[in-house]
């Protein structure tokens, strides 16, 4: 074979990959067209993404929409010196990208509450630890009449919480930096990204259990002053500011051989986080019987679409819808 | 390791390096580059097998063993009787050994609970591939004592053609007399073949890790809890399973025959649009085509055989009027062990044996329709044979169920789910009507392209581009990029990996 032929083979290949780069590239713009992150200024959260960006997506649920002024999903704007009702802090479940816009907690909510402004900053990754580690900055930012933390464990290592009283929870940096924020512009290499990375956690995947705090009585000991002591700091944050602090757990589900609805709470936890809330004046909101009476009455699950497995994953419409109805009477009763 | 595998890639791509490294400094020496090809491709395949568990690199040497030894001594046995005896025992010997790994338990089990005790069942590991490759060994065999192919004196051959790698895992059962003359031929790694193998393979891919393995998200979780689905569910999941088995096995194949291919190595086709079948005995000319032609081969003919011979020592009259049933009975046979070779479990014997009593009852009723509408039965129209298509589609999804359940109970109860009004969770599962589609494209255009070459039967074909053209290449990338992007991420497994 010349050296001719093969430059010339690779000028075809060049080509047809660039071709097939273009075609892949637009069919990802309507398949996974998410915008990237970056730092959060305001510090309510870790970080935002990309600013009155539209987004679309169909590889979980159907989402599309377009980001706000501050890098949040929901569609309300926020600007300085608005009057935040409710404020909802959690996790991509209360980001919601997986549905439309006008189907989220935060929409039909505001819906709900015709009368009140309800703005949502969940971000992805933002758990419990986190959300009490940003919960100061985002008091002082918004100035909140009600905050809703969502959380979808109640099981958490002493260490974990120690790290919130502390104050040293990892901050969660945004995906992209330098030329990798440059390319992820690119939807087709976003999602090449995205699964080489899920790849990579499914590889590297080790069962490890978490050790149990309740094994010992001083493990246990040790947990509940942690708890007792990060329910303090949270709650006299929100003192300080007259806010109404509210925790919103929302238990994962599985389904059994029988087909009865289970759920992996282990109750002793949920008694445990249950009594810290009362004794420090959080509103603690459980979904665990919300959602067994749609899966009973409705036969439907809070979680999981059309193009994903039933019942995991993140909240579905009717899943925001539920959360939503238990939320709007949480706060009428606070009302 | 195997294509689910992400080692998988950079291994053998390296490997592909090393063969052709090899080709290239021995250009001259084709003997002597040939098996230098061959010891990398052994040894690739004893680390693939090795990485899962090293003891199923024991059990296959043993097997390698046993059939090169058994192959050599029935062709040097000059005796009739010798020779029968030695065939028997090779065979016996190695049903043995796939009997100890795959049945012992389910047969001792079954046994004990006839008697009413309890089988405490033992802890033995299910060798990777074993019904696959003990199925070639003994095709191989009674090849040799039917005298179809001479004894193979070359153990690393033996070795190769038993445990070549892109089988491994879920077959194709691969025929000696196609597959041992190729190891004495200079087989080269060329351009075409790796033009042909890699679309081959990204296909089977496409097949595998974007369309079975998110069909199975969706079949698992009812076939798991089906108390939890409304019927429509029951319904959707149960067509999806049928689905999600031709392209989790398809694809397999297509892999493996792709991955052969870049190396020089053909294996035939696996499947033939198997959707098309017009009924059972035609499914099974199209589906799994390397078991089914094995079993025509080695169980039905030699069964059907020994009936007729029986027969024909009956009267004239009783002749005459069970003239059919050596044939049936063969029928029978074969699918009870088809069922059988697929798993140690009472479903996969039921799964078998309907199918064996659909196969009777359908030559039965084409014996009547020849018999009292011979024009009809020649020239069906069209709608006909797409109404045959389609009442064969529906009878076979049923069929699965018994496949795919763990219990024949459970089956019972899938079926109970179906044919009553049940209300549960609805999942429309979008997977399964994209994959649908997918698969009637590929079916409206190979009939279009059968019909336009004048064939009588629809005949499925492998899109093979032309990589030295932008077109070709632009084609190759896309569907490799939607792969990627599309494919599933996840616990994922080859159901034939379980046979």
């Amino acid at each position: 074979m010349s050296s001719m032929t093969v430059l010339k083979w690779c000028g075809k290949t060049l080509v047809g990959g660039g071709i097939a780069f273009i075609i892949l590239t637009s069919l990802c713009f309507f398949y996974y067209n998410i915008p990237i992150d970056q730092p959060s200024q305001s510090g309510a959260t870790d970080n935002v993404v990309y600013p009155e960006t539209i987004y679309l997506q169909c590889r979980e649920g159907y989402g599309w929409g377009k980001t706000n002024s501050e890098g949040f999903y929901g569609s309300i704007e926020y600007h300085d010196g608005m009057n935040i009702d409710v404020l909802i802090m959690g996790s991509s479940m209360i980001e919601a990208y997986q549905v439309g816009q006008n189907q989220t907690v935060c929409s039909r909510l505001n819906d709900m509450l015709s009368d009140k402004t309800v703005y949502s900053i969940g971000r992805s990754g933002h758990y419990f630890t986190n959300c009490c580690s940003n919960l100061e900055a985002a008091l002082e930012h918004y100035n909140p009449s009600s905050v809703v933390i969502e959380i979808g464990t109640v099981e958490y290592t002493t260490d974990k919480l120690l790290q919130a009283v502390e104050g040293t929870v990892p901050e969660i940096a945004a995906d992209y930096g330098g030329i990798l924020e440059l390319l992820a512009h690119n939807q087709f290499l976003r999602i090449v990204h995205q699964q080489l990375k899920q790849l990579g956690i499914l590889m590297n995947k080790k069962d490890v259990p978490e050790p149990d705090v309740f094994d010992t009585a001083e493990g246990k000991q040790q947990y509940l002053n942690t708890l007792d002591e990060l329910f303090e700091k949270i709650a006299g944050l929100c003192n300080e500011k007259n806010t109404k602090l509210i925790i919103l757990y929302r238990p994962a589900t599985e389904l059994a051989e029988d087909g009865q609805l289970e759920f992996e709470t282990d109750s002793r936890y949920l008694q445990a986080f249950q009594d810290s809330c009362e004794n420090h004046g959080i509103i603690f909101v459980d979904m665990t019987a919300p959602f067994v009476k749609m899966y009973e009455e409705e036969h439907m699950l809070p979680y999981g679409f059309s193009n994903t497995q039933v019942g995991k994953g993140h909240l579905n419409p009717a899943g925001h819808e539920l959360v939503a109805e238990e939320l709007y009477k949480t706060i009428n009763y606070l009302d | 390791m195997s294509f689910t595998d992400f080692w998988f890639y950079p291994a053998a791509v390296l490997l592909l390096g090393i063969v052709v490294l090899a080709q290239a400094v021995l250009r001259k020496k084709e003997t002597f580059s040939n098996t230098v090809s061959k010891t990398f491709l052994l040894v690739f395949s004893y680390i693939a097998m090795g990485t899962y568990d090293w003891c199923f690199c024991l059990c296959m040497t043993g097997v390698i063993l046993l059939t090169y030894a058994a192959g050599i001594s029935i062709e040097r046995a000059e005796d009739g009787k010798a020779h029968q005896a030695l065939t028997v025992l090779s065979v016996v010997a190695l049903v043995i050994v796939l009997g100890i790994f795959k049945y012992l338990n389910f047969f001792m089990s079954t046994a004990f609970g006839i008697v009413g005790k309890s089988w405490s069942a033992l802890s033995i590991i299910l060798p990777l591939g074993i019904s696959f490759y003990i199925f070639s060994a003994i095709g191989y065999v009674l090849d040799v004592s039917w005298g179809k192919i001479k004894a193979e004196r070359n153990l690393f051959d033996m070795a190769l053609f038993l445990s070549f790698f892109p089988k491994q895992v879920c077959g194709p059962i691969v025929n000696a007399r196609d597959f041992l003359p190729q190891l004495k031929e200079n087989r080269r790694v060329t351009l075409r073949s790796l033009e042909a193998g890699a679309q081959i393979f990204i296909f089977g891919f496409f097949k595998k890790l974007v369309l079975a393995d998110h069909l199975a998200v969706f079949v698992d979780d009812v076939y798991h809890a089906p108390a939890a689905y409304g019927t429509a569910t029951i319904w959707l999941a149960v067509f999806s399973y049928f689905l999600q088995l031709y392209f989790d096995f398809s694809g397999y194949s297509d892999m493996a025959i792709g991955t052969a291919k870049m190396f020089g190595y053909d294996m035939k086709r696996n499947f033939n649009l198997p959707f098309t079948a017009k009924n059972i005995s035609d499914f099974w000319d199209r589906w799994h085509i390397s078991l089914s032609s094995w079993l025509n081969e080695y169980v039905f003919n030699p069964v059907a055989l020994k009936f007729k011979r029986i027969v024909a020592g009956w009267s004239k009259e009783k002749r005459r009027r069970y003239k059919n049933l050596p044939t049936y009975s063969a029928v029978l046979i074969t699918f009870f062990v088809s069922g059988l070779w697929h798993g140690a479990g009472f479903t996969f014997i039921v799964w078998g044996l309907l199918q064996g009593v659909i196969s009777v009852l359908h030559g039965i009723y084409a014996g009547w329709i020849h018999k009292h509408h011979r024009d009809f039965a020649r020239n069906k129209p069209k709608w006909v044979i797409l109404v045959d298509v389609l009442a064969n589609y529906f009878v076979l999804n049923l069929v699965q169920i018994f496949f795919r359940a763990e219990s024949l109970s459970k089956a019972f109860y899938i079926f109970k789910r179906m044919f009553t009004i049940n209300v549960g969770l609805e999942q429309p599962y979008t997977w399964a009507f994209f994959a649908a589609a997918l698969l009637l494209i590929a079916t409206v255009a190979a009939c279009v392209r059968s019909h336009k070459q004048g064939l009588h039967e629809v005949e499925g074909y492998y899109v093979i581009n032309d990589l030295n053209t932008v077109q070709g290449l632009t084609v190759f990338f896309t569907i490799c990029g939607l792969a990627v992007c599309l494919m599933y991420i996840g616990e994922t497994y080859f159901i034939y990996g379980n046979f």
